[in-house]
């Protein structure tokens, strides 16, 4: 602040001389000098805008990208509303009126919107129900994927040397077995149900992140605000939550975001092997494959929920190659 | 190098053996025997059987016999079929490895085609459905796909021909094995369409193919001996998973197209609790998976300079 | 424009494909004497004595030839023995082999192929299934067993002797003597079982013996009308009749190749493409043909599918509880609606396939089922009552498999027992094997289980329930049903026995330790050249009488 003042005094006495000089032009006088105004240079004319948001903005300028979130938003919502106000249960039968199209009405005037499944159950529900418990899986599997990882792979990351080795070692050997037969395996062992599916996807599932999560806080943690930060005294754990994880985000975001469409497929390729959820509850998964086996006779109990899948997985796979791109410091305007 | 490739190496054995250990452990923790029918039988005979496969034997013991028949390339009997495990993978990993070949040859081919031609006419119509395609190969469950390309390709075309196009499923001649494979490599050529599709137009922005075009020549040579090249890169790097994700994802296939591959095996010998077969399967697939993927890892080193394996 | 190139694209890739892998193998068209037909799986045993599966089966029934054989009626006809007589007290019986009955390799089967056999069975290392539900026929085989719990045992003295000591004895090459435990009415179709066919002791041991007898198409000696000539494991199998076979000139089709094609619609559109001749078809397929006219044949494949309800849980000893479960599910129904096929409401235990027939009609209709439910209700309410509970407090849980119907048919039970007595009853959905294990552990309180049986006899139902009998998981015991089981065991007087049986049944339905619920039939179709083919619930696949057209 002073030093501006001092400078800001120069000029003033220069402009006295000039004047002296030239006696057509302006004086001295028609000049005041009214001083530096500290309040207006310091206001900030325009919002600052934080990475994060900058990325967002971005996003939601690509009239596909929020197209692709609105549409999942349309799917999230209905998964979790239109079981509840349906007039039906997902396990209620209709034993007289079985495999019935869309639209169909009943003797008593009850309608099925999508029509009824081969024992009776109403489609819409039981689609939309589906809807929940593939969603429910995909989230809270790749959510704890996601936690795990992030512990993992942060703490690997940060404290590197022995820790980082020994660390990297076992994530290295995890990485190495197939998955797909650990969770076969798992699934044999454990009562069959939604939390055995998630955690039996969560088990091998978090080493990719583990290993994403780790090279990007290798690469933070040189620099200087963590630098900063270590001096003023903040504790490892500290500075790992507070400064690390967040600076990581868009990475986990987007990996999120394409983690969700796989774990999707993965229930789907369960149900098909007959290790998917049990009845009476109902998947996506489960429903295209029950729907495989009568999709000569009934197109629509194959297609609907194959259409829901799609539908998910597209706009997951989609939405996370736009998030990318907004991300990205290259692409940046 | 050979210092980074003994280091794998060792690795992978690790693994192996994690491998073995996990499945032992799991697959005699799940409940129910390999034996066990539908109908009752006597005790002394359920005797008698464990003892002739080796499982009246303490589990460690088992264990490490088996680490040790493995050595020795041994995978044991299948309970259930009753023949030597590797006279099993024998007969059918060959025809899983060409069904995989087949659908990583049509994956990678079709997905780099793809892909190039959609970015280099970007924002055609041509671009669009190549996108489609792609989106639509990702999207898909494969047994979805596998089953309505039997029905609607082969079967509707067989009987509008009045002739037989496309066998409905075997392995038996060459018109057999273009369904099951095409099948099992859509999800991956779309994903290499897209992938690649991103990495041509990042290429094709590039200041040195700018130059090319001052410099006048044709479009042809930009895109077949400059851009090319470099857009594959990347490309490259995903072959490892996915190489997993179809031999993995064969199962699926194999079954719906009765291909008699290893696949089945794989996932029946689970729910059979064909323990010799469980153990056999896992080893054999996990060394396959590990070794495919350092392959890969070293393929990748070579092809591209800039890597420098022993660092990463 | 465009459109065409990318299809020009694709063309030119595929026949690139084409050129790149050559060609090989043979399409599966079928001409002349040869038919190609869908075994579903591969058959998992093929050593006759270690069989006990339907797919084996339904291929070894081609190739292999006990001393008697099923006819088209089921019934007992002359096999490798010509002829046999029976000793006064029907326990001896002695077989005089036929001159003519040759092993593919030109060998004459003596009555020593038989000896060889029925030691093997009967010797416990070897680890044959089925053992121990034939030893309890056959004099000395449970003794046999006993001697042989390894091959050192076998080796021993006392395991020599029990091997001397056998109830079947080669009185010379074409003469076999066989002394029954018992005057057992079913014997003679017992003997027509692979587990009790020759095995020429000389060619086991040619081939490997245990380990590899039987696994391949060239690792096993045939003496049945047609030979396994080519057999690639879990894909296809072909049998070419065999001319060394006695009545060779009886049989009509050449060649029979066989699928081990899995899945049903894959199955169904090799039908429909006419690369295969006959295919089994689930409920949907068998509705939709049916609705359009197709000639679909079924058969009764002998099975009993009922609720086995654990006796020892609470509200589950109850009878009347027992009871009103079973009435409470409308299996008119569930037969409509799930399994979509002309399969029977169970009106007893024993199957309707059992002796043609003859003995359910003597039984009767012991389950009036109405779809009233009140009387069920009524009935349910006493029970619960008289345990302590009310139906609030009795939640019983199904345990049930992961099979194809087996979804739909808990869903239905579940709804149905809701909706008709107010019963809430959970469904816990395992896997087959688990359902086995937690089955023999008694951890369940009703499964949803099925039984086929191993001989034509009401006894090959009926003697699960006795008490501590090894597939009696609900652990029922009835001190007179057991009297009445083992009464029929020893009886000679058929008429008495029948009665017997009949009054056993009667306990069931009064006492219902399970709940029947449907006798299932299976739906197959067969192309318009394929023609006399029989399928019963003894003989599942019998081509030996059909022919081509």
């Amino acid at each position: 602040m002073k030093k501006r003042n001092k400078k800001a005094i120069i000029p003033t006495a220069n402009v006295n001389e000039i004047a002296y000089a030239c006696d057509e032009v302006l004086s001295a006088d028609d000049f005041t000098w009214v001083g530096a105004d500290v309040d207006k240079s310091n206001t900030i004319v325009r919002e600052s805008v934080s990475y994060f948001k900058d990325a967002m903005h971005r996003l939601f300028q690509d009239k596909v990208a929020v197209f692709l979130v609105v549409m999942l938003g349309i799917i999230l919502f209905c998964a979790v509303v239109m079981p509840m106000i349906s007039p039906y249960t997902f396990n209620e039968l209709h034993s007289d009126h079985t495999n019935q199209g869309f639209f169909f009405t009943a003797p008593d005037g009850h309608m099925h919107i999508f029509g009824t499944d081969s024992l009776g159950g109403d489609t819409w529900t039981r689609l939309w129900h589906g809807g929940r418990i593939s969603l429910t899986i995909a989230f809270v599997a790749v959510g704890i994927n996601c936690i795990i990882g992030i512990i993992y792979g942060g703490i690997s990351g940060y404290f590197g040397g022995m820790v980082d080795n020994i660390m990297m070692r076992i994530v290295e050997i995890i990485g190495g077995i197939p998955y797909l037969l650990v969770i076969i395996l798992l699934m044999t062992i454990m009562t069959k149900g939604i939390g055995t599916i998630i955690i039996a996807y969560a088990m091998v599932g978090w080493v990719g992140m583990a290993r994403l999560v780790r090279g990007q806080v290798i690469q933070l943690k040189e620099q200087e605000f963590i630098i900063s930060a270590q001096t003023m005294g903040a504790g490892s754990f500290r500075i790992l939550l507070k400064h690390l994880v967040p600076n990581t985000l868009s990475v986990i975001i987007v990996n999120l975001t394409l983690a969700i469409p796989s774990a999707i497929f993965t229930e789907a390729y369960l149900s098909f092997i007959g290790l998917g959820v049990p009845i009476p509850q109902a998947s996506w998964g489960t429903l295209a494959n029950d729907g495989i086996t009568v999709f000569r006779y009934y197109p629509e109990q194959l297609m609907l929920p194959a259409l829901l899948i799609s539908l998910t997985m597209l706009g997951f796979n989609l939405l996370g190659d736009k998030l990318r791109d907004a991300f990205d410091p290259k692409l940046r305007r | 190098m050979f210092k980074y490739v003994m280091k794998r190496v060792c690795y992978a054995f690790l693994t192996i053996l994690l491998l073995i250990a996990i499945t032992f452990i799991m697959m005699h923790t799940a409940p129910g025997n390999p034996f066990s029918s539908n109908k009752a039988t006597s005790q002394a005979i359920m005797d008698a059987k464990f003892a002739r496969y080796g499982l009246d034997k303490p589990l460690y013991q088992q264990f490490f016999i088996y680490i040790g028949n493995v050595l020795q390339g041994d995978l044991g009997t299948s309970i259930k079929y009753n023949r030597p495990v590797t006279t099993i993978i024998g007969e059918s990993f060959p025809v899983s490895f060409e069904l995989g070949i087949r659908a990583i040859i049509i994956s990678i081919v079709g997905g780099i085609g793809l892909g190039a031609y959609a970015a280099i006419r970007r924002g055609k119509a041509a671009d669009t459905i190549a996108m489609t395609v792609a989106i639509i190969g990702v999207s898909v469950p494969s047994f979805i796909v596998a089953a309505l390309l039997q029905y609607f390709v082969a079967l509707k075309l067989n009987q509008a021909a009045g002739t037989v196009i496309f066998p409905i499923s075997g392995w038996h001649n060459e018109m057999a094995k273009m369904l099951p494979s095409f099948a099992l490599g859509l999800s991956s050529l779309a994903t290499i369409s897209r992938l690649m599709r991103t990495s041509m137009l990042d290429v094709m922005n590039s200041d040195y193919i700018k130059t090319a075009k001052a410099k006048g020549l044709s479009e042809r040579t930009i895109v077949w001996k400059h851009a090319m090249r470099n857009a594959v890169m990347p490309v490259i790097t995903v072959l490892g998973p996915l190489t997993a994700s179809i031999l993995t994802g064969a199962f699926v296939v194999e079954q719906v197209f009765s291909v008699p591959g290893m696949g089945k095996y794989f996932v029946i010998s689970i729910t059979e609790r064909d323990y010799t077969m469980i153990a056999g399967t896992t080893v054999f697939y996990g060394a396959f998976l590990i070794i495919m993927t350092l392959l890969v890892d070293l393929a990748y080193g070579v092809i591209d300079p800039r890597v420098k394996l022993a660092e990463s | 424009m465009k459109m065409a190139k990318l299809g020009k694209l694709a063309l030119s890739f595929s026949l690139g494909l084409t050129l790149l892998a050559g060609c090989g193998g043979s399409g599966g068209t079928t001409s002349g004497g040869e038919v190609t037909i869908n075994l579903g799986s591969e058959p998992p045993e093929m050593n006759s004595f270690l069989n006990t599966d339907s797919t084996s089966g339904n291929v070894l029934r081609h190739v292999i030839v006990g001393l008697t054989t099923l006819d088209q009626n089921d019934e007992a006809a002359p096999g490798v023995a010509e002829s046999w007589t029976t000793s006064e007290d029907g326990l001896t019986y002695t077989f005089k082999l036929r001159a003519d009955a040759k092993w593919n390799n030109g060998d004459v089967i003596t009555a020593n192929d038989f000896v060889f056999a029925w030691n093997q069975l009967f010797s416990t290392y070897n680890g044959a299934d089925y053992a121990s539900t034939w030893a309890v026929m056959f004099e000395g085989a449970e003794e046999l067993m006993a001697a042989t719990q390894t091959e050192e045992d076998a080796k021993s003295e006392a395991g020599q002797a029990a091997y001397a000591n056998v109830g079947w004895k080669a009185l010379d090459d074409s003469t076999l003597e066989v002394k029954f435990t018992g005057p057992y009415p079913y014997a003679l179709s017992v003997l027509a079982f692979y587990n009790l066919a020759p095995i020429s002791e000389k060619l086991y041991n040619e081939y490997g013996g245990i380990d590899y007898y039987g696994k391949e198409a060239d690792k096993m000696a045939y003496n049945g009308p047609y030979t396994v000539t080519q057999w690639v494991h879990e894909d296809s199998l072909v049998m070419e009749k065999n001319p060394n076979y006695w009545d060779a000139d009886s049989i009509n089709i050449e060649k029979i190749n066989c699928r081990m094609i899995k899945d049903t619609g894959a199955a169904l559109n090799e039908f429909e493409n006419g690369t295969i001749d006959m295919i089994g078809l689930n409920g949907e397929q068998a509705k939709d043909y049916r609705a359009k006219g197709e000639n679909v044949q079924s058969f009764d494949d002998g099975s009993i599918w009922y609720l086995e309800f654990n006796t020892k849980r609470a509200g589950m000893n109850n009878a009347k509880v027992r009871k009103a479960l079973t009435l409470g599910v409308d299996v008119e129904q569930y037969v409509a609606n799930v399994v979509l096929n002309e399969s029977k409401p169970a009106q007893s235990f024993t199957a309707t396939s059992v002796n043609g027939g003859e003995f359910s009609e003597k039984v009767g209709t012991v389950w009036n089922r109405s779809n009233d439910y009140t009387e069920a209700k009524k009935l349910l309410e006493e029970g619960l009552a008289e345990e302590g509970l009310t139906l609030d407090t009795f939640k019983p849980v199904l345990v049930g498999d992961v099979g194809d119907t087996g979804k739909k048919t808990y869903q239905f039970v579940q709804e149905q027992l809701k909706k008709n007595l107010g019963v809430t009853m959970e469904i816990d959905q395992v896997e087959f094997k688990t359902r086995l294990q937690r089955m023999s552990d008694g951890d369940f309180d009703i499964v949803w289980a099925g039984w086929s049986c191993d001989y034509n006899d009401p006894m090959s139902y009926l003697d699960l329930w006795i008490t501590d009998g090894g597939n009696n998981h609900g652990k029922w015991s009835n001190a007179e049903y057991d009297a009445l089981i083992k009464a029929a065991y020893m009886e000679k007087d058929v008429e008495k026995r029948t009665q017997e049986l009949l009054d056993a049944e009667k306990i069931i339905a009064e006492e219902v330790p399970i709940g029947p619920m449907y006798y299932r039939q299976k739906d197959y179709i067969c192309s318009d050249k394929l023609v006399g083919v029989q399928r019963t619930a003894f003989r599942e696949i019998d081509l030996r009488f059909a022919s081509v057209k």
